[in-house]
C-alpha cells in the first residue's frame, strides 16, 4: 500500500488541508505544533477508525472547523488507485472506499471522481464508493493488521518504540503468530482459557482461587489440629491424675476413721462430762456409807431370813394351838360299838358266801334232774341189749378186745360158709339145667335124623329114583353113566356122519359161525362141570354155571339146525372129555364105522343106569330116545331126560350129606349129656360137706354166748352191737355215780351255811327279825351296821393321831424359835452392832451403797459406751486434764478437722468423677477423627486441584513450547533482518539480535560475540535495536499488504553516524515500503534528504 | 519334634487411618470409611477365632499414626483381650507408621500379646493351643520412623525350634512405590538362614515373593485410599507336621476400593452413558459379597461424547447424577462412585495431525517427543509446574507429585490443548 495523498477535512488543529504523500520516503518537516502528530493520527484514524469519544486526545475532534474526517488516497499497485473516505459523522465512522483507476490528478488535489476507467476489479468494485466494515477493510486492504499491530509496528512514535523494550518474549511471540499465522487467535483463545482456569485455580499470591482457598482451609485445619490437645497425652495425663487421686482418696479414707474417732471422743468428752462429775460425787457419797459394805450380801440375806423365819414360826405355833382345840371338840362327838366291829369279818365272809350258796342250791336241783335223765337212759340201753338184762349184768359184762375179735372172726366164718353153700347150690342148679337142655337137644337131633330118613325115603317117588344110598357110590355110578352116555353119543354121531355131510358142506359158514359160539359155551360149561365133579363137591353156583353152559350149547345147536349136528357132536365130545383134540380125530375117524360099537355103548349106558336108577328102562328110554329118531324133538327130550337124571342124582347127593351131618350131631349131644351128669354128682357131695362144717361152728358159737349170758340166738353182728350199747350204758352209769356224789356234797354245804348265818344274825335285832324272811338281806343289814361302827372308830382314831401331830409340831416350833433367837443374837454380835434397829439401819446404808455402785457403774457404762479400753483411758485423761471449755474448744476443732477432711475427700471424689468423665469424653470423642478426615479431604481436593492445575500448566507449557518452536523457526527471519538492520545501524558494532526462550526481553550480540541484554543498552542504542526489531517484524508481519511505515521523530536520540545509517537503511527499506518520517529537526530532515534520493518533503 | 499348627499372618492394619484422596463423600460413606480399619481389625479377630488359629503374627504398621489415635490403641487392646480369651497369642512388630518411639496410651496389654523390641532381633516361642511348641517367632520393631538399616541381615534362628517365623517390616528388593525402609534383597531372605516363613509387612500389595522358605507380604487388611484397590485381608497359614505350608487368603476388608475403566465408544448420548454406568455399578455391588464398594470409573476410549466430557463441569454433573442415585440403607452394603475421570480422546486423526504443518501438528509432534523421552518430559513438566511446585506449602505437600510428574498429565494436556485448538477452529469455521 502506498499513500498518495491525505485530504484532511477537519482533524485536530488541521482543517481543509491536503498533504501529498506520493513518494517512497516522505519527510514531513515542521516545527512543533505544526500538526505533524495530528497528521500522523489522521492517517491512523483513516485506516483504523476514530478513537472513542472517551479519548479526545486520540479522537482529535477538529478545533478549527471542518468536518471531522477526510479522505486518503492510496494505491495498491501501480495502477490501482483508491480513495478512502471516513467521517466521524457519516456511517458511524465507517470507511467508504472508491476506486479511482490508474491516474489521478493528484497535483491539483482534485477530490472528485474525474478519473478514467480502470480495468482493475477492485476499482470496478469500488468505483461507486462502497461502505466497508472495518474488519473487511483490514483484511482486504491492510493484510489483517489490526490497529494495535499497526500502532506497534507501523505507526511508531518514540513511546511506542520504547514499548518494544517492555515486551516479554511471550508477547513478542504472539505478535509473531498474529503476524504470521492466521490461527493465532484460536491459540490465543485456548491459551487464554487455560490461563483463566489456571488463574481461577491458583495464583501464587491469590486468596480467592480454589487452591489458595483449599490451602488456607488446610492450614486452618492443621492449626486446629495442632492446637488440639494430644489425646494420648491427655489420656496418659488423666490416667496419671486418676492414679494420684486414687492414692490420695485411699489416704483420706484411711485417715478419716481416725479423725472421726477423735471427734467422737471429743464429743463424748463433752457430753459425758456431767456424768463424770456425778460419778465423782458418788464416789464421795460412797465413802460415807462404806462401813455398811462390811455386811455381806449373805449376812443381809440371812438376817432377813432369820427375822422372816422367826415370824413364821410364831405364826405357826399359834395356828397349831387353835387347831388342837378344834380337834378336841370333834373327838368328843364320836361314839361306836367294838363288839359289832369284831363280827365284821365273819359277816362279810358269809355275805360273800351267800351268793355262792344260792348258786349251789340251783346246781343241786339241776344235778337231780340230770341224775334222773341218766337213770332213764341206762335203763333204756340195758333193756335194748336184752330184756332180761339189769344193771347187774351190765356191771358184770367185761368186753375185751379179744372178745370183739373173736366175734368178728365168727361172723366172717359164718359168712364164708354161707357163701360156699350158696355157690354149690347155684352150680347144681346150672348143671341140672344144662343136663335137661342136653337131653332135649339129643331128642331133637334124633328126631331130626329120623325125619330126614323119612323124607329121603319119600322123595324117591318123583323123577328118577336114585339108587345108591351113599354118596360115594352115587358119584361113582353117575360118573360111569356119564362116561357111557358120552361114548354112546360119540358113537351115534359117528354113525350118522355120512348122512350129515351134505348139510355140513352146504352150510359150513353158518355152522362154523354157530359152532364157534357153541364150542365156547360148551367148553366153559364142560370145564365147569368137570371141575365140580373133579372136586367132588356140590356147589350150586357151579351147577348153575354148568347148566347155563349146557343151555347155551343147546340153544346153539338149535340154531345150527340139523346141518350143525356134526359140529354139535364134536363139541359134545369135547364137552365130555374136557379136552383132547386127538380124541376128536380118533372119534371122527371112528365115527362112521359101525353100529355095533354103538350098541355096546348102549349097553354100557344101561348098566350104568342100573346102578344109578331104580327104573333103568325108562331112564334109558328117555336118554336114548335120539337113537332112533333123529328129530330135534327127540334130541331135546333126550337132553331133558338126561338133565332130569342128573338133577335127581345131585339132589340125592345133597340129601345124603344132610343126613350124615344130623347123625354126627346126635352122637355129639349124647356125649355132652353124659359129661354133665357126672359133674352134677360131684357138686352134690361138696354141698353136703359144707353143711356139716356149718353146724359145728353154730354149736361152738352157742356155747360162747352162754358163757356171757347173752341170748343164745344172738348173731355175732348183734353181739358187736350189744357191745356198743353196753359200753354206752356203762359210761352213763359212771356219770350217774359221779353226779350223785356231787349232789350229796352240795346238800351238806348249804346246811352248814344256814346254821352259821342264823347264829350271826342273832347279834343284831333288825337282822334277826329279817333273817327268817331272807337270810341274805339280814346279813346285808348286819354288815351295813358293822361298817358304820367301823367308820366311826376310824374317824376317832384319825383325830387322835392329828392331835398328837399338832402337839409335836407345836413343840418343834417352840424349839425353832429358841434357835432363831440365838442365831439373831450371834449375827448381831458378828456385825458388832448393838441391836436389831442398828442392824436395820446398817442394812439401809448398805442398800444406799449398792445404789451408789449401780449409779457409778451406770455412769461408767454411759461414759464407756462404744469406747475401747484405750479410748477410755484417753477420755479419762481428757476429763482430768481439761475443763469444760477446753473440751468444747477441742471438740469444735476436731469437728472442723473432720469436716475438712471429708470435704477434701468429697472434692477428690468429685474430681475423680470429672476425670472419669473427661476420660470417657476423650474415649468417645470423634472431633479429632472428623478434623483428620476433613484435613484429608481438603488435601484430596487440593491434590485434585493441583493435578488439574498441573495438567493445565503442562497444556500451557505445551502451547508455549510450540509457540517457541514457531518463534525459533520464524524468528530467524525477523531476527536475521533485525540483526542485519542493527548491524547497519550500529555500523557493525552489534551483529545480532536474539531472544532467549524462557527469558523476557531481547538480547544483542556484539561484534565480539558478547550477549548484551537490551535493557542495559544506552537509550540511543536501545532505540536503534527496537527500531531494527520493528523494521524486521513489520517486514515479516505484513508481507501481503505492505503498509506504510510511519516514524514519528524516533531518531532524536541518534548520533550523526547512526542518523545517517538509519537514513541509509530507510532508503533501502523504502524500496519495498512507503516510509513516512516526521521530524521537527532540520538535521534529521537533511540527513534523510541527503540519503534518500526520492524523498519528498512535506513542509507543514 | 514338629507339630502341625495354623496361624494368621497380617500386616499394615493402619488403624484409624483417615481416608486420603477423597475430596468429598456422603456422611455414611465417611463414617464407614473411618470405621473400616477397625472393622477389618474386628474381622481379623473373628477370623482368628473362627479359624481356630494358634497365634497371629502382625508385621508392623498397626497404627496409622502412632502419636495420634488413642481410639486405635484402645480398640486394639480390646480386640487383643478377645483373642486372649480364646487363647490366641499375638506377636507384633511395629513399623515405620507406629514406631516404638511414638506416644503410647497408658494401657495394660493382655499377656497373650508380645511386642518385639526395637534394639535387636528377639524371639519368642509360639505354642499351639493344646500346648505343644509350634514355632519360634522372631522379630524386631522400628524404634523410630525411619529405618534404613538392613535389619533382616541380623536375624538368626534358634536351632532348637521346630519352625521359624520371621517378622519383618521392610522393603524387600526395593519396591519404588514404598519407602525404602529396612531394605534387603529377596535372595538374602531365601538364603540359607534357616527361616521357614518370612512374614513381611510394609508393602500394601499382597504377594508371595518366594516359597520354601515362604517370603510373603500379607498386604494391608483394608484398602484405605483410591490407590489400594481390590480385596484386602490376611493370610491363614497352615503348617503341617511335615512343615508343608499352605496359605489361604482371608479377606477382611469391609469396604473395597475398585477402579474400573469404561469405554465411551458405545455411548452416543450422556443418557446412554449414564445407563451403562449404572448397570456397571449394580453388577459390582452384586459381586461384592456383602462388602461396600468405593468405585472409581475412568472413562476411556474415543467417542462422540469426548468433546462434552472434556468439560470438567459435564463430568462433574454426570458424577453427581450417578451419586444421587446411590442409596445408603443402614446395614446394607453400598456402592459409592467417588470419582469419575474422563480420559477420553477426541476423534482426531492422529496420523494426519502428525504430518500437519500447523500449530496443532507442531504441538502433537512436541508431545510425542516428550512422551518418548522420559528425561525430556521430566524437564518439561518440572518447568511447567514450577510455579506451583515452588510454592512453599504446596511444594512440600505435593512433593510426591512434583517428584513423580506422572505422564498422564501429558496425555491429558495434549487432549486438552488439541481439543481446545480444534474446538476453537471448529467453532470459528
Amino acid at each position: 500500500m502506498k499513500l498518495i495523498k491525505a485530504e484532511i477535512n477537519g482533524y485536530g488543529q488541521l482543517n481543509a488541508r491536503q498533504i501529498p504523500l506520493n513518494a517512497p520516503v516522505v519527510i514531513v518537516y515542521g516545527p512543533n505544533e505544526a500538526g505533524k502528530s495530528t497528521m500522523f493520527g489522521f492517517i491512523r484514524s483513516m485506516l483504523f477508525g476514530f478513537a472513542r469519544r472517551g479519548l479526545p486526545l486520540e479522537r482529535q475532534e477538529p478545533v478549527n472547523g471542518g468536518k471531522h474526517g477526510g479522505r486518503l488516497f492510496f494505491s495498491l499497485a501501480e495502477n490501482e488507485l483508491f480513495v478512502l473516505e471516513r467521517y466521524a459523522s457519516d456511517h458511524a465512522g465507517k470507511p467508504k472506499l472508491r476506486g479511482l483507476g490508474g491516474e489521478l490528478g493528484t497535483q491539483e488535489g482534485q477530490s472528485d471522481q474525474a478519473s478514467q476507467e480502470t480495468n482493475s476489479e477492485a476499482e470496478a468494485r469500488y468505483a461507486d464508493g462502497t461502505l466497508l466494515l472495518q474488519t473487511d477493510w483490514e483484511r482486504q486492504f491492510l493484510g489483517g493488521v489490526t490497529e494495535r499491530l499497526y500502532r506497534q509496528l507501523f505507526a511508531i512514535t518514540l513511546s511506542e518504540l520504547q514499548e518494544v523494550g517492555a515486551l516479554s518474549g511471550d508477547e513478542l511471540g504472539r505478535y509473531l503468530y498474529q503476524a504470521g499465522w492466521d490461527s493465532g487467535k484460536t491459540i490465543a483463545a485456548a491459551e487464554k482459557r487455560l490461563l483463566q482456569e489456571m488463574e481461577s485455580l491458583y495464583k501464587p499470591r491469590g486468596s480467592l482461587q480454589t487452591m489458595n482457598q483449599q490451602l488456607k482451609s488446610l492450614e486452618q485445619l492443621e492449626a486446629t489440629l495442632r492446637k488440639r490437645e494430644d489425646s494420648i497425652g491427655v489420656f496418659n495425663e488423666l490416667t496419671a491424675q486418676t492414679t494420684k487421686l486414687e492414692a490420695s482418696i485411699a489416704r483420706m479414707e484411711s485417715e478419716l476413721p481416725e479423725k472421726a474417732a477423735r471427734h467422737r471422743l471429743m464429743s463424748k468428752a463433752c457430753s459425758a462430762r456431767p456424768l463424770w462429775l456425778r460419778k465423782q460425787k458418788l464416789f464421795v457419797e460412797r465413802e460415807s456409807v462404806a462401813y455398811a459394805g462390811k455386811i455381806s450380801e449373805a449376812a443381809e440375806r440371812s438376817w432377813t431370813e432369820l427375822l422372816r423365819q422367826r415370824a413364821e414360826r410364831r405364826e405357826e405355833w399359834e395356828k397349831h394351838r387353835q387347831k388342837g382345840m378344834l380337834i378336841e371338840l370333834q373327838l368328843e362327838t364320836i361314839s361306836y360299838d367294838e363288839e359289832l366291829i369284831r363280827l365284821g369279818t365273819e359277816t362279810e365272809a358269809l355275805l360273800q358266801a351267800s351268793d355262792s350258796m344260792r348258786k349251789l342250791a340251783q346246781d343241786r336241783a339241776e344235778l337231780a334232774s340230770e341224775l334222773r335223765e341218766h337213770d332213764e337212759m341206762i335203763a333204756r340201753l340195758v333193756s335194748s341189749i336184752a330184756p332180761e338184762w339189769t344193771e347187774r349184768q351190765l356191771r358184770e359184762l367185761q368186753v375185751t378186745v379179744a372178745d370183739r375179735d373173736l366175734v368178728r372172726n365168727e361172723r366172717q366164718q359164718a359168712l364164708e360158709l354161707l357163701r360156699s353153700e350158696e355157690r354149690i347150690a347155684a352150680e347144681l342148679e346150672t348143671l341140672s339145667q344144662q343136663e335137661l337142655e342136653a337131653s332135649l337137644a339129643l331128642e331133637e337131633a334124633r328126631s331130626a335124623a329120623e325125619r330126614e330118613q323119612a323124607r329121603r325115603g319119600r322123595s324117591g317117588g318123583e323123577g328118577f329114583e336114585v339108587l345108591p344110598g351113599t354118596r360115594e357110590a352115587l358119584k361113582g355110578a353117575w360118573n360111569a353113566l356119564d362116561l357111557a352116555l358120552r361114548e354112546w353119543e360119540l358113537e351115534r354121531v359117528r354113525a350118522a356122519g355120512s348122512d350129515g355131510e351134505a348139510a355140513e358142506t352146504r352150510q359150513p359158514a353158518g355152522g362154523s359161525g354157530a359152532g364157534m359160539l357153541w364150542v365156547a359155551a360148551a367148553g366153559a360149561g364142560g370145564a365147569a362141570l368137570a371141575l365140580a365133579v373133579g372136586a367132588g363137591e356140590i356147589s350150586l353156583a357151579v351147577l348153575v354155571l354148568a347148566g347155563a353152559a349146557i343151555l347155551l350149547a343147546a340153544a346153539a345147536m338149535v340154531r345150527s339146525r340139523s346141518g350143525a349136528a356134526p359140529g354139535r357132536e364134536r363139541s359134545g365130545q369135547q364137552l365130555g372129555r374136557g379136552q383132547g383134540r386127538g380124541s376128536r380125530s380118533t372119534a371122527a375117524s371112528a365115527g362112521s364105522s359101525n353100529a355095533a360099537t354103538l350098541e355096546s355103548r348102549e349097553d354100557r349106558v344101561m348098566k350104568a343106569l342100573e346102578v344109578v336108577v331104580r327104573e333103568p328102562r325108562e331112564a334109558a328110554a328117555a336118554l336114548l330116545a335120539a337113537k332112533h329118531h333123529r328129530s330135534p324133538e327127540h334130541l331135546l327130550a333126550a337132553e331133558q331126560a338126561r338133565v332130569q337124571l342128573r338133577a335127581a342124582v345131585e339132589a340125592t347127593l345133597e340129601a345124603l350129606l344132610a343126613s350124615e351131618r344130623l347123625i354126627d350131631h346126635c352122637s355129639e349131644l349124647a356125649q355132652r349129656l353124659d359129661r354133665l351128669r357126672a359133674h352134677a354128682a360131684g357138686r352134690r357131695e361138696a354141698a353136703a360137706a359144707a353143711a356139716q362144717t356149718r353146724q359145728a361152728a353154730a354149736r361152738q358159737w352157742a356155747g360162747w354166748l352162754a358163757a356171757r349170758s347173752l341170748p343164745a340166738d344172738m348173731s355175732p353182728t348183734a353181739v358187736l352191737e350189744a357191745f356198743e350199747l353196753a359200753e354206752q350204758a356203762l359210761q352213763r352209769l359212771q356219770q350217774y355215780d359221779r353226779l350223785s356224789a356231787k349232789h350229796a356234797a352240795a346238800g351238806s354245804t348249804l346246811a352248814a351255811f344256814a346254821k352259821q348265818a342264823a347264829e350271826l344274825c342273832g347279834h343284831f335285832e333288825e337282822a334277826a327279825a329279817e333273817f327268817a324272811a331272807d337270810p341274805a338281806l339280814a346279813l346285808r343289814l348286819l354288815h351295813a351296821e358293822i361298817r358304820r361302827h367301823a367308820a366311826a372308830k376310824q374317824d376317832a382314831l384319825g383325830i387322835i393321831a392329828r392331835r398328837e401331830e399338832l402337839n409335836m409340831a407345836k413343840h418343834a416350833a417352840d424349839l425353832r424359835l429358841q434357835e432363831l433367837a440365838a442365831e439373831i443374837a450371834a449375827q448381831l454380835a458378828a456385825a458388832g452392832l448393838a441391836g436389831e434397829a442398828e442392824y436395820a439401819l446398817a442394812l439401809e446404808h448398805r442398800r444406799t451403797l449398792q445404789f451408789i455402785h449401780l449409779e457409778l457403774s451406770k455412769a461408767e457404762l454411759e461414759i464407756a459406751a462404744g469406747l475401747s479400753e484405750e479410748r477410755l483411758r484417753e477420755l479419762e485423761l481428757l476429763f482430768e486434764g481439761y475443763d469444760e471449755e477446753q473440751l468444747q474448744a477441742m471438740q469444735s476443732s476436731s469437728l472442723t478437722e473432720l469436716e475438712e477432711l471429708e470435704r477434701e475427700k468429697r472434692e477428690a471424689l468429685e474430681k475423680m468423677g470429672r476425670l472419669r468423665q473427661s476420660m470417657e469424653h476423650l474415649l468417645q470423642e470423634e472431633e479429632q477423627q472428623r478434623l483428620l478426615a476433613e484435613k484429608e479431604m481438603t488435601l484430596a481436593q487440593l491434590e485434585s486441584s493441583a493435578e488439574r492445575y498441573a495438567v493445565l500448566s503442562v497444556s500451557a507449557a505445551l502451547i508455549s513450547r510450540t509457540k517457541r518452536i514457531y518463534e525459533e523457526e520464524r524468528q530467524p527471519v525477523v531476527l536475521r533482518n533485525a540483526s542485519r538492520f542493527i548491524e547497519k545501524l550500529t555500523e557493525g558494532k552489534y551483529i545480532r539480535v536474539l531472544t532467549v526462550p524462557g527469558e523476557s526481553g531481547i538480547k544483542l550480540e556484539t561484534a565480539d560475540r558478547r550477549l548484551i541484554d537490551s535493557e542495559v543498552l544506552s537509550r540511543g542504542t536501545a532505540e536503534q535495536v527496537y527500531l531494527a526489531m520493528r523494521f524486521a517484524l513489520a517486514e515479516e508481519a505484513s508481507q501481503g499488504a505492505k503498509l506504510p511505515l510511519m516514524l514519528d521523530d524516533v531518531f532524536v536520540n541518534f548520533d550523526k553516524d547512526r542518523l545517517h545509517a538509519v537514513a541509509k537503511l530507510l532508503e533501502e527499506l523504502s524500496c519495498e515500503r512507503q516510509i513516512i518520517v516526521m521530524t521537527c529537526h532540520e538535521h534529521v530532515r537533511d540527513a534523510l534528504q541527503r540519503h534518500c534520493a526520492e524523498a519528498a518533503l512535506v513542509q507543514l | 519334634m514338629t507339630v502341625s499348627f495354623r496361624f494368621i499372618h497380617a500386616a499394615d492394619l493402619h488403624l484409624d487411618s483417615p481416608f486420603r484422596g477423597l475430596a468429598k463423600a456422603p456422611e455414611q460413606v465417611r463414617a464407614a470409611l473411618s470405621d473400616s480399619t477397625f472393622a477389618a481389625l474386628r474381622q481379623l479377630t473373628q477370623a482368628a477365632i473362627h479359624e481356630q488359629v494358634d497365634f497371629i503374627v502382625i508385621a508392623g504398621d498397626l497404627f496409622d499414626e502412632a502419636d495420634r489415635s488413642l481410639r486405635a490403641q484402645l480398640m486394639l487392646a480390646r480386640e487383643w483381650e478377645k483373642l486372649h480369651e480364646h487363647g490366641i497369642a499375638v506377636y507384633v512388630i511395629h513399623g515405620n507408621h507406629d514406631p516404638l518411639s511414638g506416644k503410647r496410651a497408658a494401657l495394660q496389654l493382655p499377656p497373650n500379646v508380645h511386642v518385639f523390641g526395637a534394639d535387636q532381633m528377639e524371639y519368642r516361642p509360639a505354642y499351639r493351643k493344646s500346648g505343644e511348641l509350634a514355632a519360634f517367632v522372631y522379630g524386631r520393631s522400628y524404634g523410630t520412623r525411619i529405618m534404613t538399616e538392613n535389619i533382616a541381615a541380623a536375624y538368626r534362628i534358634e536351632p532348637e525350634a521346630p519352625f521359624h517365623i520371621a517378622l519383618l517390616h521392610g522393603n524387600v528388593d526395593g519396591d519404588a512405590s514404598h519407602d525404602p525402609y529396612a531394605p534387603c534383597s529377596l535372595s538374602e531372605l531365601t538364603g540359607s538362614n534357616g527361616f521357614d516363613y518370612w512374614a513381611l509387612g510394609h508393602i500394601h500389595h499382597r504377594r508371595v515373593l518366594h516359597e520354601y522358605p515362604h517370603v510373603v507380604y500379607a498386604g494391608n487388611a483394608q484398602g484405605r485410599n483410591p490407590r489400594e484397590t481390590g480385596a484386602k485381608g490376611c493370610y491363614l497359614v497352615e503348617v503341617s507336621a511335615a512343615k508343608a505350608v499352605e496359605m489361604t487368603f482371608l479377606p477382611l476388608d469391609v469396604v473395597r476400593w475398585l477402579e474400573i475403566s469404561h469405554s465411551i465408544a458405545e455411548a452416543s448420548s450422556e443418557q446412554e452413558l449414564l445407563q451403562q454406568l449404572e448397570s456397571l455399578m449394580d453388577v459390582h455391588l452384586l459381586e461384592s459379597a456383602g462388602r461396600s464398594i468405593m468405585l472409581r470409573v475412568n472413562l476411556v476410549g474415543r467417542g462422540r461424547l469426548h468433546q462434552k466430557l472434556s468439560e470438567p463441569l459435564i463430568v462433574r454433573t454426570l458424577l453427581e447424577q450417578l451419586q444421587e442415585r446411590q442409596s445408603f440403607a443402614v446395614g446394607e452394603p453400598w456402592l459409592h462412585l467417588y470419582r469419575m475421570e474422563a480420559a477420553t480422546g477426541a476423534e482426531l486423526d492422529w496420523e494426519q495431525l502428525e504430518e500437519e504443518d500447523s500449530f496443532a501438528g507442531e504441538l502433537y509432534r512436541l508431545s510425542a517427543l516428550l512422551e518418548a523421552d522420559q528425561t525430556l518430559w521430566h524437564e518439561f513438566a518440572k518447568d511447567a509446574v514450577s510455579g506451583m511446585a515452588g510454592h512453599a506449602k504446596l511444594g512440600r505437600l505435593l512433593h510426591d507429585k512434583w517428584d513423580e510428574l506422572p505422564e498422564r498429565w501429558l496425555e491429558q494436556a495434549r487432549e486438552l490443548t488439541l481439543g481446545a485448538i480444534y474446538g476453537g477452529n471448529e467453532r470459528d469455521g
